[in-house]
Parts: structure tokens; C-alpha cells; sequence
């Protein structure tokens, strides 16, 4: 199951929706969470973080609201070097 | 489903893992290793996940050490066959086992499950239906924009031309100003910055539009949707964020890249941010589009926005395979926002504050501009024709460069110069020109003022009213519409650009060097050698694609 999650990440070829992902692999929303979980904590998958806000965004009081700068979850494959 | 007899295993971890356990099973059971009460198979796969709670348990029992040091053998042999750790694996099978079980036995109706965010995401995210949503949703809204805001930059305008300048003109007489005070005033600060305000309008109802799109969470899939052509590029999928920015201010989207790991992923689309058309070229489009082309304005402004992003996507492809040769990005998986009913408050939060920041903008820099471009238009002082002014000279210099792509008079080759500072002085400077410089007739009669004030409150109605009017007009032929009234401006752009020259101008201003703040966000991420590359490259392209595009036409006949 998790490296079917690989998998179709890798063959994906560009960004996928959690919930695409899900009915692809047949599994449930919150049965995925958990493979995902499992897979940052392993290191395969991690999690993109916003990063640093730009300098802009400081002084904004709504940046934890802003669609822009906080993109929700998502997870990028880890590459092995 | 056979149910696994006592003592038979629950999950069958796969043929090497079972063996390891097998392995430690044995050794277990031969060297009576007790670990509190696990049994010997559960404790043989915990030593494989490396679960450290029980290696410390295991290392105090007696027997243990021997035990770990198989265990880690075990791991260390799975991981030569697997290339992964054992914990993966063992996760990877239970997981298996868990959703083979769930299918099972549980029964779930099956049409139920795909709510209706789900549904429209099937549409709005498809692979070939995304983008030409994502194209006709952008279309709609600059045609909405257009026409709602139209009759209310009409009404600005005549404010702004009419009472507004009169009062200032007769304020200043009062107080005995000299008359280069009231020059200065009229034909500079009010022509230039007024040329711009116009605009407020257009932007308000803009800004109102994405907010929509925004709060509504439409534009994080759209952001999704131009990930795929993202990743085609070798661009991050966060690339995407900074990219959207841009959409707004070239400068945000620049230290927005600040996001992305990779100095080559951060270089590589901060130098593709500025082709994202931003809010400051959108009122030379408008200018020219309804001047021009005032039956087809949706399609030039939209033309523009697209044509920014092909460049993009051009130019990321030509990076790719020259100066950022360089590693396929990772795969990407994201949770799009749920849809949201978008409130009336959000809406007008987001609005103001992107608007302000524009009459912020307009009140310094535009200001400092037309002050500054006034005089460069008056000097040597009291010249009498703009032409034999410094900016006249220096603007007729440089229109060699742009004669070859459709305007090589001094007039639009000084305005783009002074589009640097920021690309709508483009406009206030060409309203300094036309509109500030024109030949004034004779004194003429003001109206009175309560005239002029009620003047103002009938134009807003009228505004109203038009605006109103003109939303059904979204549908072809289910309205006809009055035709907008032209400015100033407008009527005098018209004899000077030719159709052709006019799209070739509105590429330029689209295409070339960006503003001196996004060069000089530029500078502070990627160095001041990376920023006059930035301003080479950019300006060398659009003289190339606007002489295209001019030469083109002409070559077909068109314009």
C-alpha cells in the first residue's frame, strides 16, 4: 500500500489532490492520512512547509487564513540520493 | 477471507520478512528470551521495526544482547534486498491487510461517498478541462470587470477633469498662485496621477473578482491545475504560489520564491514572475484596449494575461534545457482547500486592502513621477513646444530603438521610459502629454459650482445605473448598451497608434524590463548581476516579440 502511494506519486507527473490519490487507490481519505503519516515519518514523503514568508507577509494578520501563503497539506516525495 | 486458525499469524508479512521473523522466533524460543509477557512473534517484529521502547527492554533481558544482534542483522539483510527499512515494509503489508479487510467487510453505497466538492473538482481539475476552465473563468471575469467598471471610470474621469480641476485652478488663482504653480498642478500632478485614479474603479471591482475566486478556493485549484504545466517546466510545484502572486505585484512574487528550497528552483521562477501580467500594466491595457478596440476589450486584456504565461512558459523551457539544466523535481501531494461560501466581509477585507495599497502607490511614486515628468517637459524652462523639451529630445533618442517595433515618436517612447519607476507612470505620463499638454482653447466659462457638485452626483447615478445595465450584457444581444464615452485620452491616443502599433505597445509594456522595485527585490535575492541580466533579457524579448507581432501584421496586411 505505501509504495503503491509511491508510485502513483511518481507516475503522476506533476502536483495530485489528496482525495484523487484516495480513489485511485481505493482507500478511504482517512485511511491515507495515516499510510501518509507513516511515510514522513519514515522519510519517504516530507512535508512542504510555507517556508520563510516573504517580508510582505510580516506584517499581515490574516497570513494563517491567506490561500496563498499557507497552501494546506501537501507532501513531497523525498529523492534518495 | 479464511480466518487465520489459532496460532497462525494474523498478517502474512511476505516471504523475506517472514523468514527474518522466523529467525528471531527461533532464537526466542531456544534461548526462552522473555520480554515481560510479549509473545515471541510480536516481539520478533517490533526488534524489525527497530521500536526502541522494546530494543531497550529486550537489551535488559537476559539473552538479549544476543537477540538485538540478530535483530539488527535481520534489518541490515532486508534492507539489502528492499532498500528499505524493515518498519516500511512491515507498515506497507499491514496496510495491505487492513484495506483487504476493509473491502471485505464493509459495505459502504457506493454513490453517496463522491460528495459534491469531490464532483466539481472532477470537472475543475481534469486533465484536459482545467485549463480552458481555468482560461474561460478568467475571460468571464475581465469581461465583468470591464464592463461593470466602465461607466464608473467615465464618472471619475469627469470628476476628475472637470469639477476637481476647475476647483483646484480657482483655488490657486485665489491665493495668487504663479501660473507654472497652476501648470503644474493641472497639467501635471492632476493629468498624471488623475490619468492613473481613473482607474481605481477597474481595480476595486478586479480585486473583488479574485478575492472571490480566492476565498471561494477556486484559485488554489486553478494554481493546481497550472502545477501540471509547472512540473512539465522542471519547476517546483510550490512554484506555483510566487507565480500567482505575481498575478498582483511583480515585487511580493519575487521574495515570495524565498518559499522554495533550491536557489536553482527560486532563481528559475522568480525570472519567470514578472511575465505573470501584474495590476500595475493593467491599466495601460485598458487604456489602449478602449481606445483601439472598444468593441473587443475583454479579448485584448485577457490576449495579454495569456500571452504573459505562454512567454512563461517559453521561457521555462528554454532555461531548462540551457542555464538550469538541472534535476526533475519531486512528486507532489497536496490537499485542496474545501469550497467555501465566500463572505461579504472577506470580500471586502481582501479589496480594500490591495487598493489602498494602490492609492498608496499612486499617491507617492506616481506622484513623484508626474511632478518630476512636468518639468522635464517644461524644461529648458518655458519651452514652447513639449518636442523641444529635455523630455522631448530625449524621448525622440530613444524612439529610434522602438521605430522598427510600431512607435518611434517621442511621446510613447518617453512614456515607456518612465514606466520604469512603475508601469502605470506609463499612463500618467502619457496623460501629462495628451491630455496635460494639449493646447488649451480659449478661457473657458466655468460652470458654477452647486452646478458642478450636482454635475458630480447625477454622473455617479448615471454610473450606477450603466454599470447596472451593463451586466446582462455578458450575454451577447441580450442588451444594448449606450457605447462608453470616450476620455481625453482615449481620442487622443486614437490618430496616433495604429492597431498593430497598439498591440506591439501593449506587449512591450507587457514583456519589458519590470519596474525599478521588482529589480531592486531582484538584487536583494539573486545579486546585482542576476538583476541587469533580468533587465537585458526581459527588455531584448520584448522588442523581439513586438517587433514580431508588428512586423507580422504588417506583413499580413493587418492594422
Amino acid at each position: 500500500m505505501l509504495s503503491r502511494i509511491i508510485k502513483e506519486l511518481e507516475g503522476a507527473g506533476g502536483a495530485i489532490d489528496l482525495n484523487e490519490l484516495s480513489q485511485r487507490l481505493d482507500v478511504q481519505r482517512s485511511a491515507l492520512d495515516g499510510m501518509i503519516e507513516t511515510l514522513v515519518r519514515k522519510g519517504r514523503l516530507r512535508q512542504v512547509e510555507a517556508g520563510e514568508p516573504p517580508p510582505m507577509c510580516a506584517s499581515c494578520a490574516k497570513r494563517s487564513a491567506c490561500t496563498l501563503v499557507s497552501i494546506g497539506k501537501a507532501y513531497e516525495v523525498v529523492r534518495q540520493e | 477471507m479464511t480466518y487465520p486458525r489459532k496460532g497462525q499469524p494474523l498478517v502474512d508479512y511476505g516471504r523475506e520478512v517472514e523468514t527474518e521473523i522466523a529467525k528471531l522466533y527461533d532464537l526466542i524460543e531456544a534461548e526462552t528470551i522473555r520480554v515481560d509477557h510479549y509473545p515471541p512473534r510480536w516481539l520478533a517484529i517490533k526488534l524489525l521495526e527497530e521500536d526502541a521502547d522494546i530494543r531497550e527492554r529486550v537489551a535488559t533481558a537476559r539473552g538479549g544482547a544476543k537477540l538485538l544482534q540478530a535483530a539488527e542483522k535481520s534489518v541490515a539483510h532486508l534492507r539489502s534486498i528492499y532498500g528499505e527499512d524493515a518498519d516500511t515494509i512491515i507498515a506497507d503489508r499491514r496496510y495491505g491487510f487492513i484495506t483487504g479487510l476493509i473491502k471485505e467487510v464493509v459495505e459502504r453505497p457506493a454513490v453517496t461517498r463522491r460528495i459534491l466538492s469531490d464532483r466539481i473538482d472532477a470537472v475543475v481539475t481534469h486533465r484536459l478541462l482545467g485549463i480552458p476552465i481555468f482560461v474561460a473563468v478568467m475571460w468571464v471575469m475581465f469581461k465583468l470587470v470591464t464592463d461593470i467598471a466602465g461607466p464608473y471610470m467615465d464618472w471619475f474621469d469627469e470628476v476628475i477633469t472637470g469639477p476637481f480641476s476647475h476647483w483646484t485652478e480657482r483655488f490657486l488663482n485665489l491665493v495668487n498662485s504663479p501660473d507654472w504653480l497652476v501648470a503644474l498642478a493641472l497639467d501635471g500632478i492632476i493629468a498624471g496621477v488623475g490619468g492613473v485614479m481613473v482607474f481605481i474603479p477597474l481595480l476595486l471591482f478586479l480585486y473583488f473578482f479574485i478575492a472571490l475566486l480566492e476565498d471561494s478556493g477556486y484559485l488554489a485549484r486553478a494554481a493546481f491545475v497550472m502545477d501540471r504545466v509547472m512540473h512539465r517546466l522542471g519547476l517546483h510545484g510550490k512554484s506555483f504560489i510566487p507565480m500567482l502572486i505575481g498575478f498582483g505585484c511583480t515585487v511580493p512574487a519575487i521574495y515570495a520564491t524565498r518559499t522554495l528550497e533550491s536557489r536553482r528552483d527560486r532563481l528559475l521562477t522568480a525570472l519567470l514572475c514578472p511575465f505573470m501580467s501584474c495590476g500595475a500594466r493593467l491599466p495601460v491595457y485598458v487604456l489602449f484596449a478602449a481606445a483601439l478596440f472598444a468593441t473587443h476589450q475583454d479579448i485584448v486584456l485577457i490576449s495579454m494575461y495569456l500571452v504573459g504565461i505562454a512567454m512563461a512558459i517559453l521561457t521555462g523551457i528554454v532555461f531548462r534545457y540551457t542555464l538550469f539544466r538541472g534535476k526533475p523535481t519531486a512528486p507532489f501531494v497536496m490537499e485542496l482547500p474545501p469550497y467555501r461560501l465566500p463572505t461579504l466581509r472577506g470580500l471586502a477585507t481582501h479589496m480594500w486592502e490591495r487598493s489602498s495599497a494602490f492609492i498608496r502607490k499612486a499617491g507617492v511614486y506616481i506622484f513623484a513621477a508626474a511632478v518630476v515628468i512636468w518639468f522635464l517637459l517644461n524644461m529648458p524652462w518655458g519651452v514652447d513646444d513639449q518636442r523641444d523639451s529635455w523630455f522631448g529630445h530625449a524621448g525622440s533618442t530613444i524612439g529610434h530603438v522602438f521605430e522598427p517595433i510600431g512607435f518611434g515618436d517621442w511621446e510613447a517612447s518617453g512614456a515607456l521610459v518612465t514606466g520604469f519607476i512603475a508601469k502605470e507612470v506609463v499612463v500618467s505620463t502619457m496623460s501629462e502629454i495628451y491630455v496635460g499638454g494639449a493646447e488649451d482653447g480659449e478661457e473657458e466659462e466655468f460652470p458654477s459650482t452647486p452646478q458642478e457638485v450636482g454635475d458630480i452626483f447625477e454622473g455617479g447615478a448615471r454610473a450606477v445605473r450603466d454599470s447596472v445595465k451593463n451586466i446582462p450584457a455578458l450575454v451577447p444581444g441580450a442588451f444594448e448598451t449606450a457605447p462608453e464615452e470616450e476620455t481625453e485620452l482615449q481620442s487622443a491616443l486614437k490618430p496616433v497608434f495604429s492597431e498593430r502599433a497598439a498591440v506591439a505597445f501593449l506587449i512591450f509594456v507587457l514583456l519589458y524590463v519590470p519596474c525599478v522595485a521588482a529589480l531592486a527585490a531582484f538584487g536583494q535575492e539573486f545579486g546585482w548581476r542576476w538583476a541587469g541580466f533580468a533587465a537585458v533579457f526581459y527588455t531584448t524579448v520584448a522588442w523581439v516579440a513586438a517587433f514580431v507581432v508588428y512586423q507580422g501584421a504588417g506583413l499580413l496586411g493587418l492594422g
